[in-house]
């Protein structure tokens, strides 16, 4: 039988404040254990939240950039469980009231327009981590509440990625959205960017849905894919075998590519949300709207878009600018100081992203500006100096912040591509190489290489070898 | 309420009632909740919901950080602790 | 006279003018307490270090040093409000070592001002409670009878007032917590506005109701504390942002002419024949003295009890979700697992009344109920709010009687908690509404048990109270007569 894929994906960013959502605990990530946590993120009796303003206005930027409608008046709720990491064994959630609802993402896809709907956009309280000591007989567990409270982002996608490759691209997407309108970090491995998955399967032109299963504990985008490649599978081999799926939620195992059942939707938790009576609700004014609205920068679809309009780049090149926004900044400062698009994007893809990844650093951080960038690839576009010698010419630059054109002269790497200034060396190579300059004469095309080969050495590389090629065909036709 | 529903009920509340306080809990209980029909009486279709009575929205403060606890007043009053973390029973997630 | 005897703004002036020394104050108390609580049962705990504090104070006085406006006044604290120096127990043996880290707002404000907190008073476990019977560690009784309960559930605060082993008492007021203990103890007992008065540390058992309330000995009392704690703070998000009026200068700046409306849901059947006749004194003493009085009517007042009891157990199962024993509190030893380590710790610690409110809060949030019960009360709490909203439109207070019985014997409603909750009927309202309520002595029952005359006022006008209130005190001497208990 074949089966068509329903796939639902919950994602929690934590916004990176300063501070906890709901206490002025410090939210840095990796302190020692329990040393960021106050009488309001321990539960304390008596201890009263109070809203983090940015927190807040960072939701509401995020609900912004992912098209959601925006209620006007919205409120938090009271999301009523027991488990070890909740210190208040409630969390601070939206539940009847959400920040944001009926939003969007276009994924970013080549040749396809796939738009996923979003439920809804919400923020609340991260919860404390439990951690498993390494004895294997042990049978206690630890808890670290410096997590808790930490401002987190909720969003909720509508079934609507039919595929891995759609989920893949949601995340992607997803992920430079939150980049682009900088509310966080989005580092899955310290665990500020997690999915959930929900995936269910119905067969091939039939309407009816078939049961949800939910998949947690996914610490990678590799692992969200796996899962549900791990879930589609065993779905349709339940179903074609002629049994049923159950709701349930699915616990992924990394280590062995397979997930367990964790509990039946049927044992599912009976939240009791109510209105958080301590807190008051929040009226969204038009200016506040207005603000955040305005700090959104142009996003990445249509910034890849523009891309790929305007500068005629490929998808492929597009894409790898857009990723990062300071990279795509990058790139379009480039483009005001020299109009070679192309050039620039060849230039920051091969040589700009290699050297950052290399170093580990920051496009903030890269010694050459956009403006010494563009310099040096005009030096090499104009002939002034090789390409080869331009990689190293770039290296000192990336090194010492140094122009371009200083270390140029330094070196003394200007290209000779005066043809006075070589016609003597080629003559002298000509006389000196008949040999080759015959077989060069009988169709042996890339004797000439040889040839050029010589002359570099002559000139100790700094000969223009376009030139030089040009001056000895020249030369040898007459 | 019934029988059912208080354990229902109580496990969601994470309490363990004896056979005795079940059937003691139930017959107050439902005292109780048959009082609280009493409501019902009242058509609020077109009323809006009180869940405060301070009209003050919008309250804010400002993302600046605050020395938190020393870890050990965050944990002077654990049942069990290991001066850096709080214990529990184990946990299988 | 002993110093005991004397109301907290008397003894603050010999304290300050050097008549008399802190110390002398303090030994005197503790002396008192160690002799007296015994039979009222109070106190949860004693503060060690109110000497040493009271000894600061006088050499700062000595030395010519300003002092504060509470300077020397011991003041006891309801067991539900933080504090630094002693254990915050909530009256329930979840807490019974618990030390907070922290102070409570009013307990900061206090300290600021040179007050002396003199220990902890006992009180229904978490305020939830008519009596203070509830309380896990042991019964409060009433001085005007030690067979009788004082009330509660801020119980313990209002008997030490009334029987001269406390000045001052700061207590909790959910759904009359504070008003009906200092009606059923002969006391003077203030809720104001909700928000007036910041929670922060003040263990919440029904949030949207919470407020703290005060117990003196005078409304002048009354009105020297509520000047120090009341106000803005930025760590209770409901807190209000609204001036501080002067109460004490104010105190006897009363309007010449006010309209006081008396709404007939609060008289009628089940109250107590001398209660009613007390009030309607009262009433004739305000008529007398140029009140305007006005029949009216509240009529949603029927729906209060039921709608009080469904929200504030919502509040409070969710609110007591946290004694789990993980970072506080009781912990069961040889669990199973996880699980069973919440149950058994909270079963083992928790009071039965406050397990049932528990079960009732859960069950009417849980899937299925929340429209039928929560969502429903909070609706009816519209109602009730607008017929107050309504009412001052055209009267500036309301009168009524504080409850509908006296204080009632030690177990006589323990068996029964729907009989309980239905006589907080005339004090739930206020709560509900989030409007300022003050109890005040108006007279006495044949065999001698206080009766607590209630005003109810607009939001945020505490001041009003306090002068209507002061006014009736001006006219009659019910607040000075002290139960035989204190002479013995």
């Amino acid at each position: 039988m074949e089966f068509d894929v329903v796939i639902g994906l919950e994602t929690h960013v934590e916004l990176h404040t300063d501070t906890k959502l709901f206490c002025g605990c410090s939210s840095k990530f990796g302190s020692e254990p329990n040393t960021q946590t106050c009488p309001v993120c321990l539960a304390l009796p008596g201890a009263l939240p109070v809203m983090n303003r940015i927190a807040f206005n960072y939701a509401l930027k995020a609900a912004l950039a992912l098209n959601c409608k925006i209620n006007n008046l919205t409120h938090f709720d009271r999301k009523g469980y027991y488990y070890p990491d909740l210190p208040k064994n409630f969390q601070i959630s939206q539940n009847y009231n959400n920040l944001g609802t009926d939003g969007f993402i276009d994924l970013i896809m080549e040749g396809q327009n796939k738009r996923v709907t979003l439920h809804n956009v919400h923020l609340e309280e991260d919860a404390g981590k439990l951690l498993h000591p390494e004895e294997s007989n042990a049978d206690y567990s630890f808890v670290d509440f410096n997590r808790a409270g930490i401002p987190l982002l909720e969003i909720v996608s509508n079934p609507d990625i039919q595929s891995v490759e759609e989920a893949e691209a949601y995340m992607q997407t997803l992920r430079s959205i939150l980049h682009y309108i900088n509310i966080s970090d989005c580092k899955m491995q310290e665990g500020s960017l997690r999915f959930e998955a929900s995936i269910s399967l119905k067969e091939s032109g039939v309407t009816e849905l078939g049961n949800r299963v939910e998949i947690k504990n996914l610490n990678s985008v590799r692992s969200v894919i796996k899962s549900i490649e791990y879930e589609i599978n065993r779905q349709s081999n339940v179903l074609n075998q002629g049994g049923v799926i159950h709701r349930e939620t699915r616990l992924w195992d990394d280590k062995n590519q397979k997930s367990e059942r964790m509990r039946s939707k049927e044992e599912s938790q009976d939240y009791r949300y109510f209105p958080e009576p301590d807190l008051v609700p929040v009226i969204i004014e038009k200016s506040l709207l207005g603000d955040e609205r305005a700090s959104i920068p142009e996003l990445p679809m249509c910034r890849l878009k523009r891309f790929m309009e305007n500068y005629k780049l490929s998808f492929y090149d597009a894409n790898i600018l857009i990723q990062d926004i300071f990279i795509a900044d990058y790139f379009d400062e480039c483009t005001k100081d020299y109009h070679e698009p192309k050039a620039i994007s060849n230039w920051i893809i091969n040589e700009v992203l290699r050297y950052l990844n290399e170093n580990k650093i920051n496009i903030s951080g890269f010694n050459i500006r956009p403006k010494m960038l563009t310099e040096l690839i005009k030096l090499v576009e104009d002939g002034v100096i090789s390409k080869a010698a331009a990689k190293s010419v770039f290296m000192e630059m990336a090194l010492r912040g140094t122009n371009a054109n200083v270390i140029v002269e330094e070196k003394g790497l200007v290209q000779i591509s005066n043809t006075n200034e070589l016609e003597s060396i080629v003559a002298d190579i000509i006389k000196e190489n008949e040999k080759v300059v015959t077989d060069f004469k009988n169709g042996k095309k890339n004797a000439i290489g040889f040839l050029v080969g010589k002359i570099m050495q002559k000139t100790k590389g700094k000969a223009n070898p376009k030139v030089v090629n040009e001056m000895l065909e020249n030369m040898i036709k007459q | 309420m019934d029988k059912q529903q208080l354990e229902y009920v109580a496990n969601l509340s994470r309490l363990h009632l004896g056979n005795d306080e079940e059937d003691l809990f139930l017959e107050q209980l439902q005292k109780v909740f048959i009082y609280m029909e009493k409501i019902n009486a009242l058509d609020t279709d077109k009323v809006i919901a009180t869940y405060n009575t301070t009209d003050a929205n919008n309250v804010f403060r400002e993302d600046v950080v605050i020395p938190s606890l020393s870890e050990e007043k965050a944990l002077q009053n654990a049942p069990i602790q290991n001066k850096h973390f709080f214990k529990v029973q184990q946990v299988l997630d | 006279m002993h110093l005991y005897e004397f109301t907290a703004l008397q003894i603050k002036e010999k304290i300050k003018s050097g008549e008399t020394l802190a110390q002398e104050v303090i030994k005197e108390l503790l002396d008192r307490i160690k002799v007296k609580d015994p039979d009222i049962g109070s106190y949860l705990s004693i503060n060690e270090n109110a000497l040493s504090k009271a000894c600061a104070i006088d050499d700062k006085i000595k030395s010519g040093q300003t002092v504060g406006a509470l300077a020397g006044i011991p003041i006891a604290i309801k067991d539900n409000i933080c504090t630094l120096d002693l254990k915050t127990t909530c009256g329930s043996k979840v807490l019974s070592s618990f030390l907070s880290p922290y102070n409570a707002h009013v307990v900061e404000c206090i300290e600021k001002e040179d007050g002396i907190i003199i220990g902890k008073t006992n009180l229904d476990e978490f305020g939830m409670g008519s009596t203070t019977e509830h309380s896990g560690f042991k019964v409060t009784r009433n001085p005007w009878d030690l067979q009788r309960i004082p009330g509660g559930s801020s119980g313990g605060a209002a008997a030490s007032v009334a029987a001269d082993i406390s000045f001052l008492s700061l207590g909790s007021d959910t759904g009359g917590s504070v008003r009906q203990p200092a009606s059923f103890c002969g006391v003077v007992g203030l809720k104001p506005t909700y928000g007036r008065i910041s929670r922060y540390g003040l263990v919440a058992f029904a949030s949207s109701l919470d407020q703290i309330g005060l117990i003196s000995k005078d409304v002048a009392d009354t009105a020297l504390l509520l000047q120090v704690i009341c106000g803005y703070d930025n760590r209770d998000s409901t807190s209000l942002q609204k001036d501080v009026p002067k109460y004490i200068e104010q105190l006897d700046s009363i309007e010449k002419k006010f309209k006081i409306g008396v709404p007939k849901e609060f008289f009628a059947n089940g109250l107590n024949e001398e209660i009613s006749k007390s009030v309607n004194e009262a009433l004739d003493v305000f008529k007398k003295n140029g009140a305007e009085i006005v029949e009216m009517s509240l009529p949603h007042t029927e729906f209060g009890v039921a709608a009080y009891y469904i929200i504030s157990a919502a509040e409070a199962s969710s609110n007591l979700a946290r004694y789990d024993g993980v970072r506080y509190g009781y912990r069961t030893q040889n669990c199973k697992n996880i699980i069973d380590m919440y149950e058994r710790s909270r079963s083992e610690s928790f009071g039965n009344e406050v397990k049932r409110r528990i079960i009732m809060g859960n069950y009417v949030l849980s899937t299925g109920y929340y429209d039928a019960y929560y969502l429903k009360a909070s609706k009816v709490r519209t109602l009730i709010k607008n017929d107050f909203d309504k009412a001052f439109e055209k009267v500036d207070y309301i009168i009524s009687p504080t409850t509908p019985v006296p204080a009632y014997k030690v177990g006589e409603k323990v068996s029964d908690p729907l009989e309980m909750y239905l006589l907080d009927t005339y004090t739930i309202p206020a709560n509900l509404a989030g409007i300022p309520g003050i109890s005040i002595p108006c007279g006495f029952t044949n065999n001698g048990l206080p009766i607590g005359m209630q005003i109810m006022g607009r939001h945020y006008n505490e001041q009003g109270l306090l002068q209507v209130a002061r006014k009736f005190e001006s006219e009659t001497d019910f607040h000075k007569i002290k139960p035989k208990f204190n002479a013995t």
